[in-house]
């Protein structure tokens, strides 16, 4: 009775989606390509797009950055924040916008043909998938 | 004198700060106030044949102090121009004691062509070794309070060409073994930007490496640059080098760092010669072993052994570091607390062992003076508190 209770109460585990252009050619990421291009250790810019990657992260801790963080990075907030100074001030390149809400980072997306960002699969309204295209989904 | 630095740095602010909308420019300062006590005492061992028969003499002084220094405050200014240009700024104050110091560490403007293939302009940090790229004056970032002996900054003593202005071709993630490449030429010992020179030398310096795993960096650098008479070495230490030559300087590194895994290692192993005109190849070597293990995402305990030598024996030095053979070991045993990724605490240990091994004086067949060995043992105990905003 007790376990039903508490599993009625648990909060459901945050679906994460994560975003990209309507205008990138690629389709769909593994999490372990995400992760790649995220933290842009190996490509600097897109293939066939010809533009920079640029990574778009919540400016505050929050259920979907948690769960991008653990999940798909397995860093914790700290390190990926040392990861991004470390290469800014190494070689003088731009660290990961940051952003209030999902809805801010559907629109950087939806704007910036480089861009690739994380938001609550619940976010991605139907109006919000005209506009970015979805390249994983993480439960 | 220190007006116009002031008045210079508030302008170059205020004037970046206008463009923070413009061309996504972020600022940022780092600070690092320490706290040291040290004792160390120093000895001095005379041994030779008087009179009276051999003899040999031990004098021994002690020191004790403690210290609040509030270190270096660096600012950090880059700047994203356009899709493939960006800039980096580093410059550092520093008040010792009475004396003010005002640095540009670096200012470079980075060209991304290819993945393969990068142009850097400006004044940087040399390509030699992996701390001298990986860690910023801003120590925040650095595992431990300060660098390696071998590639500290001038103003801490240093003496190796740890950066240089110039320009530099670069490229990563060659392969699937990740191979990277950096050549740099630049204006060489004694030179940092200034039009000072006289002539068309240039210094050489190139690595090449690879990450197999993610997090292990394997690499050699190699620095090739001339000794110019009448130069000093690049902190001043040897007023006027001797006489014209060649320096060169190998560089072998090995790094494990990689911030999803617990263990931590740097290692390096340096290697310079200094052939001069007129006395021939003195050579000199330093390496040390950085170890580190993430007990928890915030604590971090460490230790650090570093050995340098100046000069191939007891007998011969290199003129380019010092007038006489040295040799010095330190070990440093701390504890790194994470606050955030902002706010870093460090705590050290250190013992620390340096000799000087003073020759014989001569003149003819006359011996003046015997030789002896001067060795101070220091032991420190500090705490850094490295803070960025």
């Amino acid at each position: 009775m007790l376990f039903v209770t508490l599993t009625a109460f648990a909060p459901a585990p945050t679906e994460i989606a994560v975003i990209v252009n309507k205008e990138n050619t690629i389709s769909k990421l593994s999490s372990g390509e995400v992760k790649l291009y995220w933290l842009r250790k190996i490509k600097k810019r897109w293939p066939d797009l010809n533009k920079n990657i640029k990574p778009a992260d919540r400016k505050s801790k929050c259920a979907e950055q948690d769960a991008f963080y653990s999940k798909v990075l397995s860093m914790s907030a700290s390190d990926v924040e040392t990861y991004f100074t470390q290469k800014q001030y190494e070689s003088a390149e731009k660290p990961q916008d940051k952003f209030a809400s999902d809805a801010d980072i559907i629109n950087f997306v939806s704007e910036e043909a480089g861009a690739i960002g994380f938001v609550n699969a619940a976010s991605l309204t139907a109006e919000a998938k005209t506009k970015v295209k979805v390249v994983l989904i993480v439960q | 004198m220190k007006k116009i630095f002031l008045t210079i740095a508030a302008c170059a602010l205020m004037l970046s700060i206008t463009d923070v909308f413009a061309q996504e420019t972020k600022i940022r300062f780092f600070g690092q106030p320490e706290i040291s006590q040290t004792s160390s005492n120093e000895k001095n061992y005379f041994g030779g044949v008087s009179p009276a028969g051999k003899y040999i003499k031990k004098d021994t002084t002690y020191h004790s102090k403690t210290n609040f220094n509030n270190g270096n405050f660096v600012l950090f200014v880059t700047s994203q121009l356009s899709e493939r240009a960006s800039v980096l700024s580093e410059v550092s104050f520093n008040n010792s004691g009475k004396t003010f110091n005002f640095e540009v560490q670096r200012l470079m403007l980075r060209y991304y062509v290819k993945d393969y293939f990068s142009i850097r302009f400006g004044k940087m940090f040399t390509p030699i070794g992996y701390w001298n790229n990986q860690f910023t004056l801003g120590l925040v970032l650095q595992p431990t309070i300060q660098r390696p002996s071998a590639i500290r900054p001038i103003s801490e003593g240093g003496v190796l060409q740890y950066r240089d202005t110039g320009i530099q071709l670069e490229g990563d993630n060659i392969s699937p073994a990740r191979a990277f490449y950096r050549v740099m030429i630049g204006n060489g010992i004694g030179y940092y930007g200034s039009n000072d020179k006289g002539d068309n030398h240039i210094a050489v310096t190139g690595q090449l490496g690879a990450e197999p795993v993610d997090g292990l960096k394997i690499s050699g650098s190699a620095m090739f640059d001339r000794i110019e008479k009448g130069k000093s070495n690049p902190n001043g230490s040897i007023a006027a080098l001797p006489n014209n030559g060649n320096l060169n300087l190998f560089v072998a590194s090995v790094a494990y760092m990689n911030p999803e895994k617990k263990p931590e290692l740097i290692a390096e192993l340096l290697t310079q010669t200094s052939k001069f005109d007129n006395i021939g190849s003195r050579s000199s070597h330093s390496y040390y072993i950085y170890g580190g293990y993430k007990v928890t995402d915030k604590i971090t305990p460490y230790a650090l052994l570093n050995y340098v030598q100046a000069g191939k024996s007891t007998t011969e030095s290199d003129p380019y570091f010092a007038p006489l053979p040295v040799k010095g070991t330190q070990f440093n045993l701390g504890v790194r607390y994470k606050f955030s990724s902002n706010l870093i605490c460090k705590f050290e240990y250190e013992v620390n062992s340096t000799k000087l091994f003073y020759q014989d004086i001569t003149v003819g067949s006359v011996k003046l003076d015997d030789a002896f060995t001067n060795t101070t043992n220091t032991n420190k105990v500090r705490v850094q508190l490295a803070f960025a905003f």
